[in-house]
């Protein structure tokens, strides 16, 4: 990981030194899901940016996202969403200074994962049945 | 205050950068925004994108879903620049490239940002 750094300082996070457990897994899953919704915030953007070409053009992606494709990026950017909302509250308890016991980080880590998950089913579930 | 840093350890350029309280601090802030707003965003997206093309616009003609999308898209990429820089400053080794990245994410957040405010606010306001 650090080959090619010039810099002086040493590099952070220092992941080799870290043994795993799952508030480690919900801190990289914080960082990989903001990347993700990072994406999705400038596909948000397109769409907004379609829709005022008109539906000549919206018909055009219309398609593909309303498809089986289109449900699956829907309950995977639900999952992810939702992780990262309830672990970034989460976060702002911390930044309060409340909330580093490790037994209950970790058993609150894997809540929020379970969490996500089934909000993703929910809302995957709600939206697929509101289009028949 | 005497300075306890021994002279090796700012020698080496061991310790804090110094800078970063103006991120940190808005980060959090957007971060906070954005967890009020989501709900509105949720509800309205889960209402409209069944509608297709008409339900969509519809929900961002309408005044409460246009704000809604205007401060979802604003605070969202602004957090989103700050996590991005983030990661770059951690992760990438050249000097050069984290330059060319930082700038090239905060050109794309800003970008994006305007592109996605100018198409709301002509929905919007052209309803």
């Amino acid at each position: 990981m650090a080959k090619g750094w010039t810099d002086k300082r040493p590099m952070s996070p220092h992941i080799s030194i870290w043994k795993w457990h799952p508030t480690m897994l919900s801190s990289i899953l914080h960082r990989a899901s903001g990347i993700v919704l990072y994406f999705g915030l400038l596909k948000l953007c397109l769409v907004l940016a379609l829709l005022v070409a008109g539906p000549k053009w919206f018909s055009k992606v219309e398609p593909l996202l309303y498809s089986l494709f289109g449900a699956a990026v829907f309950f995977a950017f639900c999952g992810i969403l939702m992780f990262h909302l309830l672990n970034g509250i989460r976060h702002l308890v911390w930044d309060a200074g409340k909330g580093f016991n490790p037994k209950v980080s970790n058993t609150i880590s894997l809540l929020i994962i379970l969490l996500a998950a089934i909000a993703a089913c929910v809302l995957t579930y709600l939206m697929v049945g509101s289009f028949k | 205050m005497s300075d306890l840093r021994t002279p090796l350890s700012k020698v080496k350029g061991h310790g804090a950068a110094r800078e970063g309280v103006h991120e940190f601090i808005a980060h959090r802030v957007s971060a906070i925004i954005l967890a009020l707003v989501f709900p509105f965003f949720l509800y309205g997206f889960m209402k409209a994108l069944p509608g297709g093309y008409e339900g969509l616009m519809t929900w961002t003609a309408s005044g409460f879903g246009a704000f809604t999308l205007l401060i979802f898209i604003a605070a969202g990429l602004y957090h989103g620049r700050i996590g991005i820089n983030e990661v770059i400053l951690d992760y990438i080794p050249s000097h050069d490239m984290r330059t060319f990245l930082v700038l090239l994410n905060t050109l794309a957040a800003f970008g994006f940002w305007l592109a996605g405010t100018m198409a709301i606010l002509k929905i919007w306001l052209g309803a």
